[in-house]
């Protein structure tokens, strides 16, 4: 339903009704009133107030009244702001909220993803949202600058390469992009799914183009193999995945 | 608003997905071992909505949800009902 007559003694109450009509919150509708309704005189011409709800299809009065919900869910109280930015929206919420971050941000991704779904249920232009809470994205960012550069180090140093411990798509081209400009060093991702992660290689030992491998059945998301080193475990996990030693751990920015 | 419990938060969240709110159903059970179970049953219609593509609708879902039962010293399960 996306809209709905209300009706009542006062325009308030009439408002009120209406809500009720849509399980919605004030700030979701826009109200037309229909009739202010009359008083009468001992019931004689007596009218009831009337108005007409409509959901207001607004993305950000949407979002800000899903989230609100589900922190109120969660008795969070936290300070809101939303704010239009390349297209996307965002919000970013205060720190009351940091027990919605999670492991490496994992709660808070699903919330953004939950959100996103919600906002873009009807509709086929995907509208962004990226949630933040208390600067977390930012925070995990410089976090995943310093590893990438600090791997880097170990790479040159050590003739090995590395591999991260498993990433999301936005932290994966975190540490691609921070060693583009790094030629002692060559990066590219191995896994499958959420088990995806960076490799850093030495630059010097092969050649990188040498190292990709074409891509293997579906999926992959141009993800290159790495060369086998030394007896590999079988065909698709490569001596990165059968040594445990060499995975990097990235800080965990949940808990400052 | 329903109650702010965990029950509360995963009805809310599945009737926002959903094109069939009123389908919606969320069950609840304690296991032996004190886990909070949940049984979700949509509108068949509504399958695809709340697993998502390759789950993570789903998996988001139970994430927060686990999240909330967290903030509670609590533990969660959720299945999904198949028909």
């Amino acid at each position: 339903m996306k809209e709905a007559i209300g009706s009542g003694i006062t325009m308030d109450e009439a408002v009120q009704d209406a809500l009720k009509h849509l399980s919605a919150e004030r700030e979701e509708v826009e109200i037309y009133p229909l009739d202010v309704g009359k008083k009468g005189f001992l019931g004689i011409g007596k009218r009831p107030a009337q108005v007409k709800a409509i959901l207001r299809q607004d993305d950000r009065i949407r979002t800000i009244v899903f989230l609100r919900n589900i922190l109120a869910y969660m008795n969070i109280d936290t300070k809101m702001e939303v704010r239009e930015e390349d297209s996307s929206l965002v919000v970013v919420l205060g720190e009351e909220a940091a027990p919605l971050i999670g492991h490496r941000g994992q709660t808070l991704d699903s919330l953004q993803y939950l959100v996103a779904r919600y906002l873009n249920e009807d509709r086929e232009d995907w509208r962004k949202v990226i949630i933040d809470i208390d600067n977390y994205r930012d925070r995990r960012e410089d976090d995943l600058q310093r590893l990438a550069e600090r791997l880097a180090e170990q790479v040159i140093r050590t003739k090995r390469d590395v591999r991260t411990e498993p990433l999301t798509a936005p932290e994966r081209r975190i540490i691609h992009m921070t060693l583009k400009e790094n030629t002692a060093v060559t990066t590219f991702s191995i896994g499958e799914g959420a088990r995806k992660r960076v490799v850093i290689a030495s630059a010097e030992r092969s050649d990188p183009s040498r190292r990709r491998q074409p891509r293997r059945g579906g999926g992959g998301g141009g993800s290159g193999r790495p060369p086998r080193s030394g007896p590999g475990k079988g065909p698709s996990r490569g001596g990165y995945n059968s040594s445990r030693k060499r995975v990097a751990r990235t800080p965990n920015s949940t808990n400052r | 608003m329903e109650t702010k419990t965990i029950q509360g938060l995963l009805t809310y969240i599945t009737k926002s997905l959903v094109k069939n709110p009123d389908d919606v159903i969320v069950a609840e059970k304690i296991t032996e071992d004190g886990i909070l179970e949940y049984t979700l049953s949509v509108n068949p219609d509504d399958m695809g909505r709340i697993i998502g593509r390759n789950g993570k609708t789903a998996r988001s879902v139970r994430l927060l949800v686990s999240a909330k039962a967290s903030l509670e010293n609590k533990r969660t399960h959720i299945e999904i009902a198949e028909d």
